[in-house]
């Protein structure tokens, strides 16, 4: 399918504002051929309803991409319903996994929205230049970078309220330009208390903290030799979740990397970039604040990845192609110590994350071959050696209790290849793709023990036994673009085999309080996934326009019993006012019934719901500086709901008023 | 570039030099079995010194005795010529003296430890502790011929240091009294994982004998039992089945993390007739008969 590049508004990065804020809203439809939402920093502080709300609030709005909730902070990214297992999150090329048996820390909580300059999500098997062990598609998270510019120095400072939790947003921005060298550098803090769902219900346990200091450099060695570096550290503490048992301590993320670019090799070789990374996440869980817990338990993680990458990209002729070669190592350990209730007994101590070890390595190729003008054919390909075990002797003697013929380490490969036609006329275009694809066991799926899921209730044990799973995918996308408006429809398919799922054993015996049974992940011989939307945008009277969503989606095991987790029919519609200095929009967001839905992962039946946002923003020019307002009003008729993606049902938020307020000072 | 060629060789040189002294150190040394050697890693739990001779008491886990099974090793020094007993004939018996009656326990005869000139081993199965009060009295008996060279008594103290049962003595259901006994794992090997459980069984005939009981199964189910943990337990555990060629009860206990477990047991004869124990379903949710083992 496409790869719609979104590109999110930052505050931080003045030094586009002004060309920015120059394009025209016409030129801006045009480029939603392949790009959604465009528009950088200043210009998206007017566009954006909602400019300095969370990464997870602009999550939400990418397409395909909807994010499971499970408290105020840090939702799980799904791409085309499939979430962290099926897709791959990465930040500018880097891999990073998260640190968290229970996904409470998705990539995407250790960076800052301020930290990102877009966010590419690529849908399906199709170009996923960085995507290891990714079938649904990836996000990949682009740094913001000041960039190579005449000098200048740009200092922005933000701040934003929101009545429903208290919720506090201070963050400051420094950006150096010159031509030979740049450096923008920043910090960004958030906290809310506990949020109140509709009908002034309060969330217990959805508190957050967050604490977020970046830096990105980069030196011009020569005219086309570019070195750059980047560090971001962040910092959340004090971070509930009220639809899991537990909360979180800390969560700390430290990521860096070194990276060195040619441009204009020759006539052949436009770019050729090598990246360097490292990246430590440490997750530590918490359920000492928590009422009536009948064990305490201390739960920590940690994750850390090391890699490089190395892209070459050029054209001949009519072929524009991309060669990568990556490879990058991770460890993924956690544990848990539980604190039995009768006191004179020692703790109980065990290796949730049995100290997994996994090194990968791949090459990728990627051409597009413009046949002519009319006619464009993309196709890439991906293989890719993995060599993954248990490090630790302990968690390898206590999984081999349950597979006594595993091995300590096993080697897999894996691959994918992929085609997209695409087709254009005049006012329309036809994309016509598919792909087969291959995925290994996640850390959890082949060597987690014991991890509760309190969705469905049960105990997970990995599988190292578990064959790749692999799927076949087929999209197609037809698009209409008018002066006046735009319509696209597209659908994907995907079917799958070996598809990687926790069933239900009872030859095992559960180990959390009050846990239902356990679940063994298995190989189910097939599944599917459907998806399939439409968008429509029309603009009217020069400054409204006018976004419609329709989406479907429709995802089924062999013996067609509904996935868990699959979005029903859903629905936006938003008229926005846009003109150079104001802007304000009111939107209409809901979903009909979930009637498929999987009583065996503990889904029910979530209800329709809909709800009603506005918003309004204004910029205020004072000599050099520029002042931009923003303010709205979410859930206006305060209705109490939750989606298909809220963990355990929790109730999202009730109405809420922001104000938001960015100054560029320099 | 010469110089450079001169440092590669160089460089060569020492790590082939580097390589052969690993190697070399990697050898075994010739073991040179002797009296000190052959206890090296054993703890010491008693001197005993009768005339001519001093009977040296070991054990591998501890300095001292518990309650169940204790292996015990023993070395005898000539004190005269100073050398150790290479060929003694050895025997113990022990007595459990209470204020108004006494009794024995399960022991084994003294072997030899195979490939030692100087190591003799044997257990004994303290099926209680001792006290101000109550106490065990062990003697050691060094035999040639019909004549007995030393004899030598002592009260060692019997401890529980964790409190934790590793020992049961029940009433079977053919009215016989028996002593089911863990000997591994003990609180040193055992591990998160599969482990070799070995034990014995053994049937009281009066208060001074007590015979090892074949062929009998000694089923088990292991469990967690705190409130916490929901009788968790782990699978695939094999059942104790006799050993004739070790004259013990071997199986496999899988334990899936560290903490208190109860070994939950059935025994059965060789008719498969419970002889004692409940398996555990419905409201049942501990046998009559268990070992524990914390870690």
């Amino acid at each position: 399918m496409t790869k719609a590049i979104l590109i999110i508004g930052i505050c931080l990065g003045l030094y586009t504002f002004s060309q920015a804020q120059n394009r025209s809203d016409s030129i801006k439809l045009k480029q939603l051929k392949e790009v959604t939402v465009t528009g950088k920093t200043g210009l998206d502080s007017i566009n954006e309803s909602k400019p300095l709300s969370g990464i997870d609030e602009y999550i939400q709005k990418l397409p395909k991409v909807s994010p499971i909730k499970r408290g105020g902070y840090a939702w799980e990214a799904t791409v085309n319903n499939m979430a962290t297992e099926r897709i791959s999150v990465t930040l500018d090329g880097m891999k990073i996994f998260c640190a968290c048996t229970d996904k409470m820390d998705p990539v995407t909580s250790y960076v800052e929205i301020q930290n990102l300059d877009n966010i590419q999500v690529g849908s399906g098997l199709s170009g996923n230049l960085h995507g290891a062990n990714s079938i649904g598609g990836g996000l990949d998270l682009k740094l913001q970078k000041a960039g190579f510019h005449s000098q200048k120095l740009s200092l922005t400072l933000n701040s934003a309220y929101e009545t429903n939790g208290n919720y506090k947003v201070l963050g400051a921005g420094l950006a150096y330009s010159s031509p030979s060298f740049y450096v923008n550098t920043g910090a960004f803090y958030r906290k809310s208390d506990d949020y109140v769902a509709g009908n002034n219900e309060k969330v217990d346990f959805s508190q957050f903290e967050k604490v977020n200091v970046f830096s990105n450099a980069g030196y011009k060695l020569a005219n086309n030799k570019i070195l750059e570096g980047t560090v971001i550290y962040d910092v959340a503490t004090d971070v509930g979740y009220p639809a899991l048992t537990m909360d979180v301590k800390t969560a700390k993320g430290l990521i860096t990397s070194v990276s060195y670019r040619q441009n204009d090799i020759s006539n052949t070789f436009s770019s050729w970039e090598s990246k360097l990374y490292y990246n430590n996440i440490t997750h530590i869980m918490d359920d000492t604040k928590r009422p009536d817990v009948p064990v305490h338990m201390d739960m920590p993680g940690k994750s850390r990845t090391g890699g490089y990458y190395s892209t070459l990209k050029g054209r001949k002729g009519k072929h524009n192609f991309v060669l990568s070669q990556d490879t990058y190592y991770n460890q993924s350990l956690a544990s848990m110590t539980m604190y039995p209730i009768n006191k004179t007994e020692v703790p109980m101590f065990m290796y949730t994350w049995p100290d997994i070890r996994t090194l990968n390595a791949a090459v990728y190729a990627e051409d597009n071959y413009v046949i002519n003008i009319k006619n464009t054919v993309q196709l890439s390909t991906r293989l890719s050696s993995q060599w993954d075990g248990l490090h630790s002797d302990f968690g390898y003697r206590t999984l081999k209790m349950y597979y006594p013929d595993m091995t300590q380490y096993q080697n897999r490969l894996l691959g994918d290849v992929s085609a997209k036609y695409t087709h254009y006329m005049k006012d329309m275009q036809l994309k016509i793709g598919g792909g087969y694809g291959s995925r290994a066991p996640s850390p959890t799926e082949a060597y987690g023990f014991y991890l509760y899921n309190s969705f469905d209730n049960y105990d997970n044990i990995g599988n190292p036994k578990l064959k790749n799973e692999s799927a076949a995918e087929a999209n197609i996308a037809f698009t209409v673009t008018k002066p006046n408006y735009s319509i696209t429809w597209d659908a994907s398919y995907f079917y799958f085999s070996n598809y990687i799922i926790a069933k239900p054993d009872s030859s095992f015996s559960t180990m959390t309080y009050g846990a239902k049974g356990v679940m063994v992940y298995r190989n189910l011989s097939h599944a599917s996934i459907f998806n399939t939307g439409v968008e429509a945008k029309v603009l009217f009277l020069k400054n409204f326009h006018w976004t419609s969503h329709l989406a479907y989606s429709l995802g089924q095991e062999n013996n067609r019993n509904p996935l868990p987790l699959i979005a029903p029919f859903s629905y936006s519609t938003s008229v926005r006012y846009l003109n150079k200095k104001f802007s304000s929009g009111v939107e209409l967001q809901g979903a009909t019934k979930q009637y498929k839905y999987s009583p065996e992962y503990g889904e029910d039946e979530t209800p329709a719901y809909y709800i009603l946002n506005a918003s309004a923003g204004y910029d205020i020019s004072l000599k050099h500086n520029i002042v931009n307002i923003k303010t709205g009003v979410e859930n206006i008729f305060d209705r109490r709901y939750s989606t298909y993606a809220d963990w355990n049902n929790i109730p999202r938020k009730g109405r809420n008023v922001f104000l938001s307020l960015t100054i560029h000072v320099l | 570039m010469k110089f450079k060629i001169d440092n590669i060789k160089h460089i060569f040189f020492l790590i082939i030099a580097l390589v052969l002294l690993l190697a070399s150190c990697g050898k075994e040394e010739v073991k040179v079995s002797t009296s000190a050697t052959e206890v090296i890693g054993l703890y010491k739990v008693d001197s005993l010194k009768k005339g001519d001779y001093t009977f040296y008491v070991f054990k591998k886990d501890t300095g001292y005795f518990k309650v169940g099974y204790n292996e015990i090793y023993i070395q005898l020094k000539n004190n005269t010529t100073g050398k150790y007993i290479e060929d003694a004939n050895l025997s113990w018996k022990a007595l459990m003296h209470m204020t108004d009656m006494s009794h024995a326990c399960p022991y084994s005869a003294i072997s030899k430890v195979a490939n030692t000139k100087t190591l003799y081993k044997g257990y004994f199965i303290f099926i209680m502790g001792s006290d101000d009060m109550d106490y065990w009295e062990i003697t050691y008996d060094y035999v040639k011929g019909t004549d007995t060279l030393a004899e030598v008594t002592n009260r060692p103290y019997v401890v529980n240091p964790t409190g934790r049962l590793r020992y049961k003595r029940f009433l079977g259901s053919d009215a016989a009294y028996y002593y089911a006994v863990l000997v591994n794992p003990t609180e040193l090997n055992v591990q998160v994982g599969t482990n070799d459980i070995t034990a014995y069984l053994y049937k009281q005939v009066d208060m001074y004998t007590f015979n090892p009981v074949k062929n009998y199964t000694i089923e088990i189910d292991p469990r967690m039992p705190d409130p916490s943990m929901g009788n968790h337990t782990s699978p695939y555990n094999v059942n104790l089945k006799y050993d004739s060629s070790a004259d013990i009860y071997k199986g496999k206990l899988n334990l899936t993390m560290t903490g208190y477990w109860k070994i939950n047991l059935i025994v059965k004869n060789s008719a498969n007739t419970v002889i004692k124990g409940d398996s555990i379903k419905g409201s049942t949710t501990a046998s009559s008969l268990y070992f524990e083992i914390e870690f």
